[in-house]
């Protein structure tokens, strides 16, 4: 506690990832984008909580406090999810049975049905 | 980390003792806010899982770099509340106060900064409920800047309740009304709340601006 300085390098190191996310949002698109801007988001609050709201100091209950909200928050995520990303699967028609119906869906792969679902749900 | 001056009351045995509840129930309370903010989350990447061309043509069209100044005057205000933090458990309550102020100020420059946001998009028509006639691309940019408004809106009422008792905390230090060591820990659990919303920021400047 003598010096102020582990602090401020952590603020250094938050404002060094912000210029980072910034910067990655000019270069990276889709999903490389994403994982990118939510990988510096979770080392910025991992600092935030370890330094900042001194999770480094404290003992094993205030740390299971802590990242309680972030294990029911995985539940949340994984059953929406669940659903979401799964809804595609379902479209996708069993080969050889409907190829004229979703003429795109035969075509290959995740992307070509991700542009069918694009392109439905701009339709409507 | 036993204080001095500490003044242990009714359950409690020892300052160490009432200092951990203390800090327990902040982060029990802390979690109830994550979860609330989580909701928005979930519901921020369902719509961009549905609709991704419209979700990165709607973040495209907000002010980047209002929000990444933002995100720079949040963290700067959280640095205040974490050197605070410190002058108070060294008994300095001068210095206590003085930061505290700090954070509060740099938390109304957020609101300012926000508040300038919102102008220029309401004068674009971007903003839903508040515009007359909205001017969106497609329905799903309607949808993200719903979200954008209900998720700035009440990350905004957090940095707002923060800033009151940021202020106040500072005015009780100020008038010696709040005696330091001893009570440090209101300082600290203050800031704990303070980094919270600071968190949240952090994760909703990324998830609204920077999709692409």
């Amino acid at each position: 506690m003598r010096a102020d300085r582990s602090p401020i390098l952590v603020w250094a190191a938050l404002l060094v990832l912000l210029v980072l996310t910034v910067a990655a949002s000019f270069v990276a698109t889709g999903l490389p984008s994403l994982i990118a801007a939510m990988g510096i988001a979770l080392l910025k609050a991992g600092l935030i909580f370890w330094f900042y709201m001194h999770l480094r100091e404290e003992p094993g209950l205030i740390r299971l406090a802590a990242i309680g909200a972030a294990a029911w928050l995985s539940i949340l995520f994984f059953l929406v999810f669940s659903d979401y990303l799964t809804r595609d699967v379902e479209r996708t028609p069993p080969a050889g049975v409907t190829e004229a119906a979703e003429p795109a869906a035969g075509a290959g792969g995740s992307a070509a049905v991700d542009q069918t679902i694009t392109s439905s749900s701009m339709a409507r | 980390m036993a204080e001095k001056g500490v003044e242990v009351h009714e359950p409690f045995r020892a300052g160490d003792q009432q200092r951990q509840a203390d800090l327990f129930g902040t982060y029990v309370f802390l979690a109830t806010e994550l979860m609330l903010f989580g909701g928005l989350f979930a519901a921020l990447f369902a719509i961009r899982t549905l609709h991704p061309e419209a979700f990165v043509a709607a973040s495209k069209r907000l002010h980047l770099f209002i929000g990444a100044a933002n995100t720079a005057v949040l963290l700067t205000s959280s640095l205040a509340v974490a050197l605070a933090v410190r002058a108070a458990r060294s008994g300095d309550g001068r210095r206590t106060a003085r930061l505290a102020a700090g954070a509060a100020l740099l938390g109304l420059a957020f609101l300012g900064l926000k508040g300038l946001e919102y102008g220029l998009e309401y004068r674009d028509r971007m903003l839903p409920v508040l515009v007359d006639r909205p001017r969106f691309a497609d329905p799903a940019e309607h949808l993200f800047m719903n979200l954008y408004m209900v998720a700035t809106g009440l990350h905004a009422i957090h940095l707002t309740i923060g800033i009151v008792l940021m202020g106040g905390l500072a005015l009780r230090i100020r008038r010696r009304a709040l005696a330091l060591p001893g009570r440090a820990v209101v300082v600290e659990t203050l800031g704990l709340y303070w980094h919270l919303v600071d968190v949240v920021w952090v994760f909703l400047y990324p998830a609204l601006y920077l999709a692409r």
